[in-house]
């Protein structure tokens, strides 16, 4: 059994994953695990029927009792093709009859047959080929944890054949159309001989789809098994360390020969194979010295790779680009509309007097005003939203401003010369929140009555900011009015007061940005 | 019988995911035999609470019925879907078998993910008992069931918390000659797992690489443990 030929990953699983393993190890050979499963089954299926004529009840049982000898051809097959030796048809016919006549086959029908770890032992006898003691031995070796494992999978196959056979008669039952009348429950009569041979065939069936599986799942936790036990990674991964520093070795005393100033002996590098080492064959002095100096021979297997590139580039090259990955073909299948071939649907009449047209036609209108009017509705509400200059809007607004500054308390505040008297009075007075928030509402009223500015009740402090930046030229009151606004915000929001003599400037410049133009306007 | 095939086949339940980092994650996909383990012991969770409920509300009359039909109603539609979405992707059951739901993506699953998949067991369930689940499970490579396929999800097992290697005591040495990543971790393995294996199968193992070590047998397995205990950084 050469580990290098192994078609698995070898690494260390648990009894779970194990058990995977052996449903893609199925999935991966299924054509020819279920060909060796029915070359076996299916004739002693319809043999147990000749024989138990008119006793069909007998034929299942007699098919359960004998599975242990069903097991084989699969394991047989799947065994072989893990290992890289997928059997053809002639040695299977061979292997058949050994296979089942021979390897305890008795043993297995009568004092084993009811073995719970059915599935795992089968591979120490049918392909270690172990007896009596020495088979004992072995299954002890190997028992834990893989035994409690292959228990629990004869558990669940034995529940999911039952499952799958049910699952097999409801699907037919469903397929049954209806003037058949047919209930669920006459599909399980056994009263009749036909009834009888249905549910055999089903039973058949619901064991041909599981017995392989198990089987296969029975194998790998073996093979796991064996795998922990005698470090199989191990081994195939220290194969592979020893076979790479081998050819390394060999590349670096092609090189040396060659520093030497012997260049006709120039060695092929690629043709080095891998060969395993043994003890026969003890290490050549050379190959350890080179090996002794791991960077000396890094650089020279470089160099000796860039020797040999430039001189076959070009072969290699044109190699490459046979690779069957560079000529990838692929078949896209895709939805299309009908439409684009215009000869598949055949040019209908404009004027379809079926009804349905019509009523096609009306729903359609309807859906396009649907459309329009979204867009006229969409287009009024982006226009009633946007800001403008226009001035009749801004009139309008204008107008109202007093009664709106800030939404707060409706005081009617009219922008006038002494309001900035008023609010450093405040100030002093120990209301600064209330000195600001005059100032601010004034100035708001201000910008709306004399600078016909439509500020929105539902616009920011901010949102002032911009549209007095946008509509007024005055870089002075800009200034004042940003001043304000920071002041404004730091004492609303976050209780933080300017100092007095900014207070007192804003206050004392209060009256020169909008007292003087109210007089100059008035 | 005829499964020569060109092109070598290399089995695996692995499933690698690549993440926007460019990290390479290898995700072991779990079958059949686990996830009916778990769903089993998920069912004798669920239907033992319900009877023991059954008890208790039995004694209500009517009102304790209806109770018991929407309790009834909730276990069995969001059972799994509330545990696999806020325990770490397990039920119970699946917790118990090591097991866990996570999005075809590697991400944890999310309420839609959990809820699809289960939700769409009444599909799975089809015929009846799970006929074409199974049948989905066996065929596809992650071993996804219908509902799996529908959420992008899939089960697999979590991985055991990483433990820090115990190698044999003894001095340590570098290796003389340069190794990949993959061997030097396979050289701590060796010297890890040297313990369990006997001294025959060990001795057959190090000679495997006796040509590069120079030694044979007891002093050659001491040699390579020598490299490993110098690998997992240990003073030479």
């Amino acid at each position: 059994m050469p580990l290098e030929t192994i078609a698995a990953e070898l690494r260390r699983r648990n009894a779970w994953e194990a058990t995977d393993l052996g449903m893609v190890m199925v999935r991966q050979w299924l054509g020819s695990v279920y060909a060796a499963w029915f070359t076996v089954a299916l004739p002693l299926f319809m043999l147990l029927h000749l024989v138990c004529w008119g006793h069909w009840w007998l034929a299942p049982w007699l098919m359960w009792w004998l599975k242990p000898l069903l097991d084989r051809p699969p394991l047989y097959i799947l065994s072989h093709a893990l290992f890289g030796d997928p059997p053809d048809r002639r040695q299977f016919w061979r292997a058949l009859p050994g296979l089942l006549l021979r390897r305890q086959a008795f043993a297995a029908l009568t004092w084993r047959r009811l073995g719970a770890a059915r599935s795992f032992t089968l591979p120490v006898t049918q392909l270690e080929g172990l007896t009596g003691k020495a088979r004992r031995q072995r299954l002890r070796d190997l028992s834990y944890p893989g035994r409690g494992a292959a228990i629990w999978l004869t558990v669940i196959g034995l529940h999911v054949e039952i499952a799958l056979d049910f699952a097999l008669i409801a699907l037919v039952w469903m397929l049954i159309p209806d003037f058949i009348a047919l209930e669920f429950f006459d599909l399980l009569d056994d009263s009749s001989q036909w009834g009888q041979l249905w549910l055999n065939v089903v039973g058949f069936c619901g064991l041909s789809l599981v017995e392989p599986f198990y089987v296969a799942a029975g194998f790998t936790l073996y093979l796991n098994r064996r795998a922990w036990l005698e470090a199989w990674d191990l081994e195939l991964g220290f194969r592979k360390m020893a076979a790479r520093l081998a050819q390394a070795g060999r590349v670096a005393t092609g090189l040396a020969v060659l520093a030497l100033g012997l260049g006709l002996l120039m060695i092929p590098v690629k043709s080095v194979a891998a060969d395993v080492p043994s003890r026969s064959n003890p290490p050549l002095p050379v190959v350890e010295e080179s090996l002794m100096n791991p960077l000396c021979e890094q650089r020279r297997v470089r160099e000796v790779e860039l020797a040999q590139a430039s001189s076959s580039i070009k072969q290699v090259l044109a190699e490459t680009l046979k690779e069957p990955e560079l000529h990838v073909c692929e078949v896209q299948t895709r939805w299309r509309w009908r439409d684009d071939d215009s000869t598949e649907s055949p040019p209908r009449s404009p004027h379809d007097p079926r009804p349905g047209q019509w009523f096609a036609a009306t729903i359609e209108l309807l859906l396009w005003l649907a459309v329009g009017l979204f867009i006229a509705v969409a287009g009024w509400w982006l226009w009633r939203r946007t800001p403008r200059v226009s001035t009749g809007a801004g009139q309008r607004v204008a107008k109202s401003g007093p009664r709106f500054v800030q939404g707060r308390d409706a005081i009617a505040i009219l922008p006038d010369a002494g309001l900035g008297d008023t609010a450093w009075r405040l100030w002093t007075e120990g209301q600064p929140r209330e000195a600001l928030r005059l100032l601010y509402q004034g100035s708001l009223a201000g910008l709306a009555a004399q600078h016909g500015l439509p500020v929105r009740p539902s616009a920011t402090e901010e949102d002032c900011l911009r549209l007095a930046a946008a509509q007024l030229t005055d870089s002075e009151l800009l200034g004042f009015l940003h001043c304000l606004t920071c002041a404004w915000q730091a004492a609303a929001y976050a209780h933080r007061l300017p100092d007095a003599a900014d207070a007192h400037r804003l206050c004392t410049e209060w009256p020169r940005h909008f007292a003087i133009a109210r007089a100059l306007s008035a | 019988m005829s499964a020569r095939s060109s092109t070598p086949v290399f089995l695996d339940t692995l499933r690698h995911i690549e993440t926007p980092e460019g990290i390479e994650l290898s995700l072991r996909v779990a079958g059949p035999v686990a996830r009916i383990l778990a769903w089993s012991m998920d069912s004798l969770i669920r239907y033992g609470a319900l009877w023991v409920l059954l008890m208790v509300l039995a004694m209500l009359g009517e009102g304790g019925m209806g109770l018991w039909l929407i309790a009834l109603f909730l276990t069995e539609w969001f059972y799994p879907a509330l545990f696999e979405v806020y325990a770490g992707g397990a039920t119970p059951g699946k917790k118990a078998l090591g097991l866990k739901v996570i999005h075809t993506n590697g991400t944890p699953v999310d309420w839609p993910g959990a809820l699809i998949r289960n939700l769409l067991r009444a599909v799975d369930f089809l015929p009846l008992l799970y006929g074409f689940g199974l049948a989905a499970i066996l065929c596809n490579r992650n071993f996804q069931r219908l509902g799996d396929l529908a959420a992008g999800t899939m089960v697999i097992y979590r991985d055991p918390a990483a433990a820090t290697p115990q190698l044999p005591p003894g001095r340590a040495l570098p290796p003389p000659f340069p190794l990949n990543t993959a061997e030097q971790q396979l050289l701590i393995d060796f010297a890890e797992r040297s313990t369990t294996l006997n001294p025959e199968r060990q001795a057959e193992l190090a000679d495997l690489l006796a040509r590069q070590t120079g030694l044979y047998g007891v002093a050659g397995v001491e040699r390579l443990c020598a490299h490993a205990r110098w690998l997992a950084g240990e003073p030479a």
